[in-house]
């Protein structure tokens, strides 16, 4: 590929303007010919990676598609990604890694980290505890090197994940016993993300300077501290540092690559109840809303989204109205209750629909050459296989947009025969940023990239 | 993998189910057993849950056994106590701090703190926020001239030695100093008194509780210095910074004997700030936060309006709160009152005797029916289904939380059929499918005969008499106590709970882990051995059992610090 061109930069062939040449701007060495930038799709175009969690297991009759790897057909629940099709990768099989816990703690913490569980104080629903995973989870690993450029390394957004925090409601890590939490409320969340989105510059300027004053000397009273403190507690403090080292950085970081479709997003009056059972709707829409707009606007390229928790216990009274159970509840019953299976399809079919209008809003916002989705990897997982069974060695997942990496429109299965790790598909994941890492997650589980997503 | 899914089930299923339970009483003396369920799995059990404190305690000797001291970080709600005290500030910005891990069942437990960019941004926020509003009526918060170097300087060590409850270092107030200087030159003098708070809000002094211990080590241990022991107290007992008494006997290094501490423990134990301490242990040891949130379909259970759930919650906080503060405190009568509180509309819904108004008042119950917490509708709703009660649940529930005994969860792989709900068939009945089938009945003759003792209350915890207009039948049997035996009725059941001295000793675990914010290690066995026969001693007097904790060598000592 030729060097870009300021041309090609402002105005993509979809007649966006894509602000200024991020890649001079960032005095980054340009990308030689024919290869792309960790982070950048070959046209110079910003990846993303984004994490679409739901939980309690899926029915699996009901999920995988039916026939070929490029005929297939959707079965009931996927059907309403139908319209995007050519740019879903669907993938059945994969045996998820992890090790330790209860049967939800295992899945949600080794379901991005392929890692094990490292002893801790959560109780389990199997009597005994277990702690956070031993490692750092994909999106983390991913923001590490493509979220340096952004406000926001990463965002975490939830719906009704629960007032705490154990290892059944986080998912992401920054590194061994370091969960991420998500924001449950759309409102925060905003005040977080679009706070100071419209200030003008000589305000941030002197803002920016006594903030880095301020932090500068916490810092310094860290350090202090830290130096007469034994080495467990050095290295409770060094993580905050870290943090607040995170938080330093972001102060004046302006995006680089915003798009036209930009502009912050109008949540309405601050008056709904966020954890109220018949909000879940309303919540998850303007979480979505609020990711896609942070993306857009080049706040955060890494993201995920969390419905409900892993044994989250929801009455999806709007995916039918005859629901009146939560879903953990129900996800225990036996495969031959009917109207427990019926229940479960539909609100697996919900979450679906909630993934397309995802999907098109994303796929609704020009990019270069396509669309925004197209630049972007969306990775739906499941702590669980099935909900009775608590199995994790044959997961459904769902691939969508592909960022140019991976090879779309497809349904590929495996079985649990096949042993396929998960720690490859997250190496893929890894590889599809254009970061040449050769393994993730613990060692012994990872043998590469999996080589039937490209 | 799925053959390590199969050989830890088949070892939980063993462990858990046939006579092994952890805690069980096959174990030592004070229901903590070796092994148990988890140990040499791939689930290890929380460092040291598994001994039996009296002969540990005899194996440590006569030395002194602080156990860990782990750096603990202010909680939400100790945070907004803190500053409703340091700066007059009620706005209670903890609230919108990310919420804590609930480790152990507590959010104190200092290993499961972790910090991410989302919590240091928070208290950047909130530092904003209570800097902003100090300094809002300009210098009188410093009482003269923010331009006057040395009324700062006053400033500094007058609200930094509040903030970090004990005096400042003459480097740390240089600092301070210079932050507020590039204020004063940059911005305005007041704007760097306000910087000076921020970074004093942000700080580890203040967000933690260090402690570096004073004195000679003895054996490699130390005393707290008395500021260290003054904030121990008052985090365990008023969570908050320490009042004026504790800074001045701070100042006087006077709590540096057990008979100092005991002393004001005992006094910061009549003081009102004590009952929030006491509503938070229980509020968390029961799960009482989650009855505010319990659903009903109002047309299956008339009157449980959405008024009904916060009330519940209300009847068991304002009911434990009298029981420890205005009734003698005694566990047995937190199990056996043959009262509850409530006011109107909760009696009303009831169907009790009812007081007038809005004001929670004693309610008498009968006790034949109803004495004590269990008997309460948040309890009895809380582990109920939307549609049914859940004897499975209810056994659970008192296996867990009163017995500290754990159960493992149904086998991954067995297919589960709940029964199904029959207009013809009590619940008892439908349930009895667990005892008849032996892949179920080895870990439900643990929950389900204890659970359907409460069959008289409904899955709102209303009295019935009947169900699907067949009688009730409220018999229940007790297994792998040492209260064991048949029973009839949950009032029953509390008697015999309320004269099981594994259900103390559960009591004084609990408020040993959410005293010391961590997991007890074998160190800890003199620690709790001594406690528990102060608790036993004062007939389970449950502030006795507070106090006792502030006596021990987990509380007075720690380890000397290694750089």
């Amino acid at each position: 590929m030729k060097r870009l061109s300021r041309r090609t930069m402002l105005r993509g062939a979809g007649g966006v303007a894509l602000g200024l040449p991020f890649l001079e701007i960032m005095g980054r060495p340009k990308p030689a010919l024919g290869q792309a930038m960790p982070g950048y799709t070959a046209a110079g175009t910003p990846k993303r990676f984004l994490v679409w969690f739901t939980p309690n297991g899926t029915i699996p009759d009901a999920w995988t598609p039916i026939g070929g790897e490029t005929d297939f057909t959707f079965s009931r629940i996927l059907k309403p990604l139908e319209p995007f099709r050519k740019k879903l990768l669907i993938i059945d099989g994969v045996d998820q890694q992890g090790e330790g816990g209860d049967g939800h703690q295992n899945g949600m913490q080794g379901m991005l980290t392929g890692q094990t569980l490292n002893p801790g104080a959560f109780k389990g629903g199997d009597g005994g505890t277990a702690g956070w995973a031993n490692g750092i989870s994909v999106d983390q690993r991913i923001a590490q090197v493509i979220g340096k450029d952004t406000k926001f390394q990463s965002l975490e957004l939830g719906v009704q994940t629960g007032n705490d925090e154990n290892n059944w409601n986080r998912m992401s890590l920054l590194g061994p016993d370091q969960p991420l939490p998500p924001e449950n409320s759309p409102f925060k969340a905003y005040e977080r993300i679009f706070k100071d989105f419209a200030a003008t510059p000589d305000a941030a300027n002197k803002a920016i300077e006594r903030g880095k004053t301020v932090l500068d000397a916490v810092s310094e009273n860290f350090r202090a501290l830290q130096a007469k403190l034994g080495a467990e507690d050095k290295a409770r403090l060094e993580k905050h540092l870290q943090a607040i080292t995170e938080v330093e950085g972001r102060l004046g970081l302006k995006p680089k690559a915003a798009l036209d479709s930009c502009a912050a997003p109008v949540l309405g009056a601050n008056t709904l109840a966020v954890t109220k059972n018949e909000n879940f709707p309303a919540v998850g829409k303007l979480q979505m809303d609020l990711m896609v707009m942070a993306m857009a606007c080049d706040l955060t390229r890494v993201g995920s989204i969390m419905w409900n928790r892993s044994v989250g216990g929801a009455t999806h009274t709007w995916a039918d109205p005859t629901i009146v159970r939560g879903h953990h509840d129900m996800s225990h019953d036996g495969d031959t209750l009917p109207d427990t299976v019926e229940w479960l399809t539909k609100i697996n079919i919900w979450y679906a629909q909630q993934f397309a209008y995802l999907l098109k809003s994303l796929d609704d916002i020009p990019e270069g050459t396509g669309t925004m989705l197209d630049n972007t990897v969306i990775f739906w997982c499941n702590e669980l296989a099935k909900g009775n069974s608590h199995s994790r060695n044959d997961s459904h997942y769902v691939v969508a947009g592909g960022a140019g990496h991976f090879k779309m429109g497809r349904s590929v299965k495996f079985t649990y025969k096949d042993t396929v790790r998960s720690n490859n598909l997250l190496l893929s994941f890894v590889n599809s940023m254009g970061i040449p890492d050769t393994t993730f997650g613990k060692p012994e589980w990872c043998t590469g990239p999996l080589a039937s997503m490209v | 993998m799925p053959g390590r899914i199969g050989s830890w089930l088949l070892l939980a299923t063993l462990a858990g189910c046939q006579g092994n339970i952890r805690g069980s009483q096959d174990g030592g003396s004070d229901g903590l057993v070796p092994g148990g369920a988890g140990a040499g799995m791939s689930n290890p059990l929380p460092p040291g849950t598994g001994f039996d404190t009296k002969s540990e305690c005899q194996k440590l000797g006569t030395g002194l056994n602080p156990g860990p001291s782990p750096l603990r970080r202010l909680t939400r709600d100790e945070y907004d106590n803190t500053l409703a005290e340091l700066a007059s500030d009620a706005s209670k910005p903890g609230r919108d701090f990310p919420p804590e891990a609930r480790a152990l069942g507590f959010n104190n437990i200092a290993d499961a703190q972790t910090v991410t960019a989302v919590l240091a941004e928070a208290y950047q926020t909130a530092a904003s926020g209570i800097s902003e509003r100090a300094t809002a009526k300009g210098s009188t918060l410093l009482g003269c001239a923010e331009t006057d170097t040395a009324c700062v300087d006053g400033f500094i060590q007058r609200f930094g030695s509040r903030a970090y409850r004990r005096p400042l270092a003459a480097d740390e107030a240089a600092r301070l100093r210079k932050v507020y200087d590039w204020g004063a030159k940059n911005t305005t003098a007041l704007d760097g008194v306000r910087m000076v708070i921020e970074v004093l809000l942000q700080s580890p002094d203040f967000l933690y509780r260090p402690e570096l211990g004073a004195g000679a080590a003895v054996s490699g241990v130390l005393h707290l210095s008395s500021y260290e022991m003054a904030t121990r107290l008052s985090y365990l007992l008023r969570g908050s910074m320490p009042d004026q008494p504790l800074l001045d006997a701070a100042a006087a290094d006077q709590l540096k004997t057990p008979e100092q501490v005991l002393a004001q423990a005992a006094r910061l134990l009549a003081d009102a700030r004590a009952r929030d301490t006491f509503k938070s242990f229980h509020r968390q040891w029961l799960d009482l936060e989650q009855v505010a949130g319990i659903e009903r379909d109002p047309k299956l259970y008339a009157g449980y309006t959405d008024k009904i759930p916060e009330l519940l919650q209300q009847e068991t906080e304002s009911f434990i709160d009298h029981v420890i503060f205005e009734d003698g405190g005694k566990l047995s009568t937190l199990l056996t009152a043959p009262y509850t509180m409530a006011n109107n509309a909760l009696a009303t819904f009831y169907g009790m005797a009812a007081p007038a108004g809005d004001a929670f008042a004693v309610v008498q119950t009968d006790p034949a029916q109803r004495k004590g917490l269990l008997t309460q509708g948040s309890l009895l709703a809380l582990q109920s289904k939307p549609q049914q009660t859940s004897p499975v649940h209810r056994g659970k529930f008192v296996r867990e939380s009163l017995l500290c005994q754990f159960l493992p969860p149904p086998p991954a792989n067995l297919v589960i059929t709940p029964p199904e709900l029959n207009p013809s068939l009590t619940t008892r009945q439908r349930f009895s499918q667990h005892s008849a089938d032996a892949s179920c009945s080895g870990c439900h003759k643990q929950m389900d005969p204890l659970g359907l003792g409460f069959e008289h209350f409904d899955a709102v915890g209303r009295w019935r008499q009947t169900e699907n207009d067949l009688p009730i039948d409220a018999t229940g049997n007790l297994v792998m106590t040492d209260v064991d035996g048949d029973f009839d009725g949950a009032a029953a059941l509390a008697d015999k709970l309320a004269s099981s001295e594994q259900v103390a000793d559960c009591m004084m675990k609990e408020w040993a882990r959410f005293s010391f914010g961590r997991s007890e290690t074998v160190e800890d066995a003199c620690t709790l051995e001594h406690t528990k026969t102060k608790f036993k001693d004062s007939g389970h007097d449950i502030k006795q059992l507070v106090l006792a904790l502030t006596q021990t060598d987990a509380f007075l000592y720690r380890k000397a610090v290694v750089p």
